[in-house]
């Protein structure tokens, strides 16, 4: 008994192992497996990462009637509802378009907001 | 005199439904802090309230729906009704004469039975086991609990003092000074077994048999919800309150001693004082400490240890106060 | 008192509990006591075995993260050896350390969260919290090494790890151990008023009904029977390393606890040797590649994880995905026949003790 107070004494006076949530954070190191980051850009069109992913999350999509000059052919569209964010898409892409980030903060209320579009100003 | 008392008893009433409840919050922030946590905020028991009053009422289907809905008020409002006849401080009970010691004792027993038969009502399995554990923890606790008790009144009596059964008596005339030393060491003892009864009486961890979430799934409130849990919840809160004012009354009912207004408020915060350290060490300390009993080993930590501690301190009472 | 008897009445203990995980066991109850009991799985079959078929080596390790959430690493790790026998592909030295490293982490994880639920079975909320706030250490490595702190996503994979360890994981994992160490005698310290007084004699075990009922891993080695994988049948680099297996004789709740924090403490030793051995060459982290068949064969690999024995069977045609894979988790023996022996007869208060002693995860026996 006096051992279990002494050890809970002890507790009460160090500092405690959580912090509370929303003030503060505890920092997430580099690495992370987070939102996806896209770059349209370095994009190749090539699908690989539509194949590899487990849980077929990335669709290839055609491009808007607005953009199908510029980009003729079909892009990645991210479904972060089926996304189980193991990181094969951005190991196996070839030009380092597909990247994932730190950002955690994807709960929603809108289901709109779990699709990642390749466009994202067509979104309206 | 009387009209005042009876106007002031809604108030005292919310007074004491704050106190409790702050005591919870500061209760859940201790603990936290002994478990490494940072714990709630200290408003958080009144969120809880707050936020169970507005959710939705489940009545079982196979319960006894007037007894179901009827006992969380009874509890509240027997344990609230104890209240009234307690002094604080140097303050007379706001009912005045009508109750004593004996009286406070039995009023005791009702918010633990109004439990006990919202349990059985509830028409589950687990609330079944939940108060049948209660009527035994109940039969554990009262026998310690009374003999405690019964000697320091009996303590009175020899002492010749008018009316010893009434707790505005023993307040006027703190125990202590009534014993020699055999019958202070009785004292401490019966102040020790008291103590042990506290978390039993609350129903904290290590006695909480009777809600034992692991084992029974929250026991006999496992059907309640809503308002009613809430009013359980509230008259736990009060529970507190109303407990340690029972033995703060028997054995430390002294004040800060000024007078006016600013007596009154130095009272008031001296009392919550007594009552915080009172229940820090009898439940905030053993709740983090320990893990929950079986239901034998309630029972023989209540009738061997406790009873013979007490009747040993019934003893030297005795002792003491016959030579 | 027999079964039909009109005093008995029925007791659910689970799925809807807060005392039992996705797993029910229906109690025969009279009064407090448990006349028999029977286990109903099945409520979190996910069909692994199945969805194993219709996926490459890859999307098959990340589906084995799943099997058991709270050991992850160490599922990851049976998966890799299964596809790495079939392939006979090299490891490079380097990733072999690695995933003793992390599998051994893993463990220490495992075994606090079977400390901490435990403790919330028994009502010592304090033994629950602590325990859980000590592991977010181990999960805050996890984190930088894996990119994620409960699903490693396939961190060990077929062929090796999918990322090399960085640089600052070393002198992480040495201060994270000292922090176990501080959770070991906090442990030792609570003992006597919270655990000892619950669980001795509680449950107990005897030796031949352990081999008989096929209990395996820390509930075999709590009542006597020295049976541990790493050192009968030595995979990575086990046969390597120094490290004794903890065996206790008493077969009782008390003696199962007691054994998870041994087997910590000699974890803790393998990880220190692991981390002075390991080689200093850069690794070529494994990636994702498509069409990648796996040859003809089949293979039955067993591995020693925190909660027991764990296997896994494949048979594979020469395709990219296996033609059938068969999962053997621990806690399938430890959850039907040892659990329904251990608690015909005991208390109701006592139901929790032994469930949570078993180290049972209902996901890896539900699969």
């Amino acid at each position: 008994m006096i051992k279990t107070i002494w050890e809970l004494i002890r507790n009460l006076i160090n500092k405690p192992i959580t912090v509370r949530f929303p003030k503060q954070q505890i920092e997430i190191p580099e690495g992370f497996r987070g939102e996806h980051k896209y770059e349209l850009d370095k994009c190749i069109s090539c699908g690989l990462c539509s194949r590899v992913c487990p849980n077929r999350a990335i669709e290839m999509v055609e491009a808007p009637q607005k953009h199908k000059e510029k980009y003729p052919k079909k892009y990645p569209r991210i479904d972060l509802g089926k996304c189980c964010f193991c990181g094969f898409c951005e190991d196996i892409c070839p030009t380092d378009a597909l990247k994932l980030t730190k950002n955690v903060y994807l709960s929603t209320f809108d289901i709109k907001n779990v699709i990642k579009e390749p466009f994202e100003d067509d979104v309206d | 005199m009387m009209w005042i008392n009876i106007a002031l008893i809604p108030v005292a009433g919310i007074v004491a439904l704050l106190i409790g409840l702050f005591y919870a919050g500061l209760d859940r922030i201790i603990a936290a802090r002994m478990q490494e946590r940072v714990g709630p905020p200290i408003t958080q028991p009144l969120l809880d309230v707050a936020k169970l009053m507005i959710k939705q009422n489940i009545v079982p289907e196979h319960s006894t729906g007037w007894l179901f809905n009827l006992m969380p008020i009874v509890c509240l409002a027997s344990t609230l009704a104890i209240l009234f006849y307690l002094p604080f401080g140097g303050y007379a009970p706001l009912l005045g004469e009508h109750g004593d010691l004996i009286l406070v004792l039995y009023m005791l027993i009702i918010p633990a039975l109004a439990m006990v038969l919202g349990g059985f009502s509830s028409g589950s399995p687990y609330a079944t086991v939940g108060a049948q554990r209660k009527m035994v923890l109940m039969m554990s606790y009262e026998f310690p609990l009374a003999i405690s008790v019964i000697s320091i009144a009996w303590l009175l009596t020899v002492s010749n003092i008018a009316d010893p059964f009434s707790l505005q008596s023993i307040t006027k005339n703190p125990v202590w000074g009534l014993v020699g030393p055999l019958g202070l060491v009785g004292l401490i003892l019966q102040l020790l077994v008291l103590l042990f009864v506290i978390p039993g009486e609350l129903g904290r961890i290590p006695f909480d048999v009777h809600e034992a979430t692991s084992e029974i799934a929250g026991g006999l409130l496992v059907e309640y919800s809503g308002r009613n849990l809430a009013l359980f919840y509230l008259a736990d809160a009060v529970k507190v309150v109303v407990f340690t004012s029972v033995i703060i009354a028997l054995f430390f009912p002294y004040g800060v001693g000024l007078s006016g207004w600013w007596g009154v408020l130095a009272d008031a915060v001296f009392y919550f004082v007594k009552l915080f350290v009172l229940m820090f060490f009898c439940s905030t300390l053993i709740r983090v400490a320990m893990s929950r009993f079986k239901i034998t080993q309630v029972v023989y930590a209540y009738w061997i240890p406790a009873i013979i501690v007490s009747l040993t301190g019934l003893l030297l009472v005795l002792v003491d106060a016959l030579s | 008192m027999n079964e039909k008897s009109p005093t008995t009445y029925e007791l659910l203990f689970g799925p809807a509990h807060p005392g039992s995980g996705n797993f029910s066991v229906k109690l025969r109850v009279s009064g407090e006591q448990v006349v028999s009991a029977r286990s109903d799985p099945g409520y979190l079959h996910r069909g692994f075995e199945k969805l194993m078929e219709y996926r490459d080596r890859m999307q098959n390790s990340i589906l084995s993260d799943r099997v058991c959430v709270l050991e992850a690493l160490n599922w990851n790790l049976v998966h890799a050896e299964a596809v790495d026998e079939l392939t006979g592909e090299e490891i490079p030295d380097k990733a072999r350390y690695i995933r003793v490293l992390m599998a051994e982490l893993s463990r220490i994880q495992s075994h606090l969260i079977w400390y901490g639920a435990l403790s919330m079975g028994l009502g010592f909320d304090t033994g629950f919290k602590v325990a859980f706030g000590y592991r977010d250490y181990l999960l805050d490595i996890f984190e930088l090494v894996t990119g994620g702190r409960v699903y490693p996503a396939g961190y060990i994979c077929p062929g090796g790890v999918r990322r090399d360890l960085p640089d600052s994981a070393k002198t992480k994992i040495e201060k994270t151990l000292d922090k176990m160490k501080i959770m070991l005698r906090k442990c030792e310290n609570f003992e006597k008023t919270t655990l000892y007084p619950r669980t001795r004699g509680v449950g107990v075990l005897e030796r031949q009904d352990a081999l008989r009922l096929g209990a395996t891993g820390p509930i075999a080695r709590a009542s006597g029977l020295y049976s541990d994988v790493r050192v009968d049948d030595p995979y990575e680099i086990y046969s390597e390393l120094d490290f004794e297996i903890p065996t206790r004789d008493e077969g009782d709740a008390y003696a199962r606890c007691l054994l998870g924090r041994l087997e910590m403490r000699e974890s803790m030793r393998i990880i220190r040797q692991v981390l002075e051995r390991m080689p200093e060459e850069k690794l070529d982290p494994v990636k994702p590649k498509i069409a990648h068949k796996i040859p003809e064969g089949e293979v039955y690999v067993r591995n020693e994880i925190a909660r027991g024995e764990a296997g896994i069977y494949m048979k594979s045609i020469g395709e990219e995905t296996p033609y059938r894979c068969k999962i053997r988790g621990p806690s399938l023996l430890h959850m039907i026949p040892v659990l329904e022996h251990l608690l015909a007869g005991c208390q109701i208060a006592d139901v929790p003790a032994i469930y949570w002693s078993l180290n049972i995860c209902p996901a890896d026996m539900d699969r």
